[in-house]
């Protein structure tokens, strides 16, 4: 059994990154493996949005990345830079920049790039999808 | 030994940047619009790495392309067989 960690760099619904990393991680848990974690970057951030809203008929990638996280207990880490700078934060961060609303919620967390590297070092195998 | 992981276009930079690093014992595989290379049976990369290059099935599937690549005797893995790849080769590179 090997530790996956997986970078997830494109944004749902106009990168298909998303999905090959999601697609890809039931497979890995199939295989016996773990998924150590899984990092969101550049546009990948945008996974962790709560107000996403596809139609009824397709993923909803949001909701599956919880169901992962919530199934197999996988830390679900999205960059705070890239985040901020496209729009995306947690409650606490909202109320720091004096912002309206919040689009990030638990299971996601807000980390730095330290979370990468650390998640890195953990895994055995460190798989990108961009 | 190097796991490649292609997911662009045969004809995009990532293809070209990838066909330059690809090594002796590296392996190829090919997902999303990469599996375009289905359509493409000269492509060098084809001659390249040989026995050592496959189409990911399910994103062939997903563009309308299984067909082709039978037809064209192409060599495929389903998302069991990628995940096989990474066991053997501990490092990987993603060319986006």
């Amino acid at each position: 059994m090997m530790q996956y960690g997986l970078l997830v760099m494109g944004a749902p619904y106009s990168s298909p990154a998303p999905h090959s990393a999601l697609r890809f991680a039931h497979a890995v848990l199939d295989r016996g493996h773990q998924v150590a974690g899984v990092f969101f970057y550049h546009d990948g951030v945008h996974n962790a949005s709560s107000l996403m809203a596809p139609p009824q008929d397709e993923l909803n990638l949001h909701d599956a990345w919880i169901e992962l996280h919530q199934q197999h207990a996988i830390p679900l880490d999205v960059c705070i830079a890239a985040a901020l700078r496209r729009g995306l934060m947690s409650e606490s961060e909202a109320q720091r920049h004096g912002k309206q609303a919040f689009n990030i919620a638990s299971p996601f967390e807000l980390t730095g790039l330290g979370q990468l590297l650390e998640l890195q070092q953990r895994s055995a195998r460190f798989i990108t999808f961009a | 030994m190097i796991l490649h992981i292609l997911t662009k276009a045969p004809g995009s930079s990532a293809a070209l940047q990838m066909q330059q690093a690809v090594a002796g014992q590296d392996s190829v595989v090919l997902i999303e619009e990469a599996v375009t290379a289905a359509l493409d049976p000269t492509w060098k990369a084809w001659q390249q790495c040989q026995s050592r290059i496959y189409l990911l099935s399910e994103d062939l599937l997903a563009r309308g392309l299984a067909t082709i690549a039978v037809d064209n005797q192409l060599p495929t893995l389903e998302m069991g067989g990628f995940i096989s790849l990474t066991e053997k080769y501990e490092k990987s590179v993603t060319w986006y």
